[in-house]
């Protein structure tokens, strides 16, 4: 099952929990001086030892475009991983929580993601991949940068953790630019995630220095969400009174909207969802769980809308068919 | 003090962050600073630098002892192509200052002023030419360090094997010395 479709911890504050290594093999040139045979070599090495330890290949060539893109909606693999040009794969877990991009901006690219907040899992998921292919194959590594990598944005650790969090009391409190100033100076970065829509009250905070150990990084990184959950749920408990009725007044009226519309623009979506989701936090809403909102949140975005239907891409289909299908989608899973 | 970009003007700036449990700190000009920002060799770090000017301060006339003896090597910009490229895959600097990305491990030893300096800006560390990573290396990298290890070890008995003149035993170590430097490529 993918995993936006279970259940994560603290999934009141944090939606889903990314970590990211990249690492590159010593023998060859980084993938932006890279032919490619050896691009073909790099993958057939690292994806047959990643095939014998249950990922499966996806081969670009062979799917749609919307199935292509549905990959980077569910965040499996960048955008800009499709259009790459040299040979390039991605290689997928069972469960669909580890992933590994060979050959985009780094030889290897690992990653793991899971709902909620749960970045020990995750972290420790993808080191338990590396160590395996640090067995096999000699990592590019220099004393002095740590592990080396084609962006110098990521030398050191490699690691790229990247949450996204979901802070609309911070957010009514007008907190959010003090926190993300605060957080710049501790090396992290806290944006909002869906640039169409700030209603969405979903924030993606991420780490910009890498030049220290995993561990130590990880840690850090936990101790700073666990405040932004403290500080997120301190501040709903203050929403009290007038203010909590008109809240739960437009929790159940977006309720309503995702229910019964006909046509359903993502961005509505995420304004409508983020005020269900606050509600059902706030004990507003009882009969919508949360984790089936983090589903909608990708089932609904358009490549993977197209791809589960009738196969056909986005491009061929007019917006308000797209729309359409959203809101009976979402209509249908809702009454499911 | 001396601005630590320029080391010409007197630093105004005191910019200090507590990154990941590590106080790191930058002592810089006015001027710097700003053409630090304008000519955006901050931007991977616009997050903090947007945090800057509420964070600066004037300098304290008595800065702790430790800050003061804080040494960065001159900066010098990765987008200024010196013409050298790099054997391994033929980049220049100007081609990384472009793209924003290196051509292969080798680059990381051609251009290592430049990528240091670039590194610490990036993550606002002062470690230059000092630096030095502090997490766990690969499995090849702990290999090549225990071998070497090993080899310090024998040289050492080699050399007591030369003062008590035991020959025999030199000439064994002199091969197995040899035999693992071959066999990792230490020169």
């Amino acid at each position: 099952m993918a995993w936006y479709n279970i259940p994560g911890n603290e999934q009141d504050v944090v939606i889903s929990t990314r970590y990211r290594l990249s690492r590159n093999i010593a023998e060859f040139p980084f993938p932006t001086r890279l032919d490619a045979a050896s691009a073909k070599e790099i993958i057939n090495r690292i994806g047959g030892v990643l095939e014998a330890n249950g990922f499966n290949k996806t081969d670009f060539s062979e799917i749609s475009h919307a199935n292509a893109y549905s990959l980077a909606e569910k965040m499996y693999i960048t955008p800009d991983f499709i259009r790459e040009s040299l040979p390039h794969a991605l290689y997928l877990n069972e469960p669909c929580n580890l992933s590994a991009m060979l050959c985009r901006r780094e030889h290897i690219q690992l990653q793991c993601i899971l709902p909620g907040f749960d970045l020990k899992d995750a972290s420790s998921a993808v080191q338990k991949i590396e160590e395996l292919l640090d067995s096999k194959f000699n990592f590019a590594y220099d004393e002095r940068f740590g592990y080396l990598t084609s962006d110098p944005a990521y030398l050191g650790s490699g690691a790229e953790i990247s949450v996204l969090l979901f802070l609309p009391a911070l957010r009514r409190a007008c907190f959010i630019l003090p926190l993300s100033e605060k957080l710049s100076k501790c090396g992290m970065c806290l944006k909002s995630f869906f640039s169409e829509s700030t209603e969405s009250n979903i924030y993606i905070l991420t780490n910009k220095i890498t030049d220290v150990p995993q561990a130590k990084l990880v840690e850090y990184f936990s101790r700073t969400v666990r405040e932004i959950i403290d500080s997120e749920r301190a501040q709903r408990r203050e929403i009290v009174g007038e203010e909590y009725e008109r809240i739960a007044d437009a929790a159940t009226r977006a309720e309503g909207v995702l229910r019964y519309a006909n046509l359903l623009s993502y961005s509505d979506f995420l304004k409508y969802s983020a005020e269900v989701r606050l509600g059902i936090s706030l004990g507003m809403i009882t009969d919508v769980k949360t984790e089936l909102l983090t589903a909608l949140l990708i089932e609904s975005l358009p490549a993977t809308l197209c791809a589960s239907g009738d196969g056909a891409t986005s491009k061929n289909r007019s917006s308000i068919s797209v729309e359409k299908e959203r809101a009976s989608y979402v209509k249908e899973r809702l009454t499911a | 003090m001396l601005c630590e970009k320029c080391k010409k003007k007197k630093a105004v700036i005191y910019y200090t962050e507590n990154l990941y449990g590590e106080l790191r700190s930058f002592n810089l000009c006015t001027e710097c600073a700003d053409s630090m920002r304008m000519s955006g060799e901050l931007e991977e770090f616009s997050a903090a630098i947007s945090g800057l000017s509420s964070e600066v301060t004037e300098i304290p006339r008595a800065l702790p002892s430790g800050l003061s003896s804080l040494s960065i090597p001159k900066y010098s910009p990765v987008r200024s192509d010196s013409g050298i490229k790099c054997p391994g895959c033929g980049i220049g600097l100007s081609e990384i200052s472009e793209s924003r990305l290196v051509g292969c491990v080798r680059c990381y030893g051609v251009f290592a002023d430049e990528l240091s300096a670039a590194v610490d800006i990036m993550n606002f560390s002062s470690l230059g030419a000092a630096r030095k990573y502090s997490g766990d290396p690969p499995r090849s990298h702990r290999v090549k360090l225990e071998m070497l290890d090993k080899i310090s070890k024998l040289r050492g008995e080699l050399t007591e094997a030369v003062n008590s003149e035991n020959y025999e035993l030199c000439a064994t170590l002199r091969d197995r010395i040899r035999d693992m430097e071959k066999a990792f490529a230490i020169k």
